[in-house]
């Protein structure tokens, strides 16, 4: 039998930090495209008002994101997942809201409020981006590991060597062949132009992963090794993410805790296996059904 | 565990109430194994499913004295703090094996103990302990357990739920696929994780593992009959 225990009680102890704040927090994001009215935000099922045609794309979203963890952003297209993430990677202006993160100004400062210099600032060191359209990521003028290099200036790295040196790194850390290196991601296939989109996205070291729809469209196998690379990495560098998907099987997969959104609101949240077996809003409840 | 109610709203194409547990109550002291018995359907796995929160109880509440928050009610903790108790104190140990494909069956294992800052070499290593434990022949460590035998599934499943030694461990027939000489071996582990202080609730079919590991059985029959008279008697008065 067992000589020693599994583990010992105190290796439990210290597993985690007592004081568990938040890396993230958005308070209230709205996102409105339009003039808007006095009347805009009255009726929950529908986005566009009425009266005065301005669409809702977000509206009174607060989410919290913990360091290390993995949340998930599911709803149909238009249900203003998109947009809420660029919003929170500074590509879009807020209509109200704010946004603070525990690693800048002790989470006291509205980044929203901030100027467009430090909203620069933020991004070029503490997030990352993958987009669902590699053409929005990526440079198709330069190559692969020129895309690598920009983001590695912008957060302040200069000394060619060494970017050269962690371009290679990131490069054979998501599997793609070296000699590649210098080609422009133009020629490569969707599933490499994702592989170097989050080489690039984790350049800089991040604590905090965007990623928005990054398998849609890729081919089943493709895809396998796209969410595979996503994970081992999360597991190896502890990044926190939020993954936005419509596809709730990646959902399961990879996210602790999800929210469903619909109409620009949150409609439901919860840990993502509730969210799946037990999920309390009709709307969560049809799209758990489709999916089986 | 508090006059819990778990009812399902199911809103298809006309909405149905489904009442799942109506008023359950039990305690299981520390260090002890809980069994729950009944028939099929009767709610056992809610229970569990309950206490994990992969159900959302609809009233009642179930106290947990946890390491780290204290005594806390799991009915309405955070999502956040469920998620820490689960990685850190509450495993969950289910019929299924229910794994990220693509992943070996030691990597599923050692996997639990990343959070716990092991090294990948160092998880991997308690994972193998535990593998030969429950018998897991060693040329299926390195394969996806999605192609494993039920039987064989549920090793790594167990293998799973005790390598992080939970301070609260729920099983729901856990040895439901598994033969005779491969039961005897999970009790005796099942054993010895109550030895060490583990705090259980299990449910099996088989009355003989039941009485082998269980310090105490609730047997949801009679509990729904108490339940019935309880009812009755409000009525009546």
């Amino acid at each position: 039998m067992m000589e020693t225990k599994i583990l010992s009680q105190q290796e439990t102890d210290d597993a985690f930090d007592e004081h568990d704040i938040p890396l993230m927090k958005v308070k209230g994001l709205s996102k409105r495209y339009g003039e808007g009215c006095e009347k805009c935000t009255m009726d929950d099922s529908i986005s566009r008002c009425p009266e005065c045609g301005a669409l809702w794309a977000c509206r009174d979203i607060s989410i919290e994101l913990y360091p290390k963890e993995i949340l998930g952003i599911v709803g149909e297209s238009g249900s203003g997942k998109s947009t809420l993430m660029r919003c929170l990677y500074f590509e879009e202006q807020v209509t109200h809201g704010a946004m603070y993160l525990s690693i800048f100004r002790s989470g006291k400062a509205d980044l929203f409020k901030e100027s467009s210099q430090i909203q620069r600032y933020i991004r070029n060191h503490m997030m990352g981006m993958v987009f669902q359209n590699p053409w929005m990521g990526l440079r198709m003028h330069i190559s692969g590991g020129g895309n690598i290099a920009e983001k590695l200036i912008a957060a302040d790295m200069y000394h060619v060597g060494s970017i050269r040196c962690r371009a290679a790194e990131l490069w054979r850390r998501v599997e793609m062949p070296l000699e590649r290196m210098d080609e422009s991601p133009r020629n490569f296939s969707g599933g490499m132009q994702q592989r170097v989109q989050i080489a690039k996205a984790l350049a800089n070291h991040p604590p905090l992963l965007f990623l928005d729809e990054v398998t849609t469209g890729l081919d089943l196998s493709v895809q396998a090794k796209v969410l595979d690379l996503v994970r081992q990495l999360q597991q190896e560098l502890g990044v926190a993410m939020l993954i936005v998907s419509h596809d709730l099987a990646v959902i399961r997969m990879l996210a602790d805790r999800t929210v469903v959104m619909k109409h620009g609101r949150i409609i439901e949240e919860g840990l993502t296996d509730q969210i799946l077996e037990d999920p309390q809003h009709p709307y969560t409840q049809l799209l758990v059904r489709s999916l089986l | 565990m508090e006059s819990l109610v778990k009812r399902f709203h199911l809103a298809l194409t006309r909405d149905i109430d489904v009442c799942a547990l109506d008023g359950v109550s039990f305690e299981v002291p520390q260090g002890c194994f809980l069994g729950i018995a009944g028939p099929s359907g009767v709610g056992k796995s809610t229970i569990l499913k309950c206490i994990y929160r992969t159900y959302l109880p609809t009233s009642g509440h179930v106290w947990y004295r946890s390491a780290l928050f204290g005594e806390i009610d799991l009915a309405n903790a955070s999502e956040r703090q469920i998620s820490l108790l689960r990685a850190q104190e509450i495993g969950y140990v289910s019929q299924f094996l229910k794994v990220i494909p693509r992943v070996t069956a030691i990597d599923v294992v050692a996997g639990r103990l990343i959070p716990f800052d092991y090294t990948w070499q160092q998880a991997r290593q308690r994972a193998q302990l535990l593998l030969e434990m429950l018998h897991v022949p060693k040329d299926l460590w390195d394969a996806y357990p999605a192609t494993f035998s039920g039987g064989e599934q549920q090793r790594i499943n167990l293998a799973r739920g005790f390598i992080t030694r939970p301070r609260l461990l729920l099983l729901d027939e856990p040895t439901a696929s598994l033969d005779d000489g491969m039961k005897q071996h999970v009790v005796e582990l099942i054993l010895k994780m109550k030895q060490e202080g583990v705090t259980m609730v299990g449910i099996f079919h088989d009355q003989d593992t039941m009485k082998r590991v269980a310090d105490s059985v609730l047997n949801m029959g009679d509990v729904i009959a108490r339940n019935d008279i309880a009812k009755r008697a409000e009525a009546m008065s």
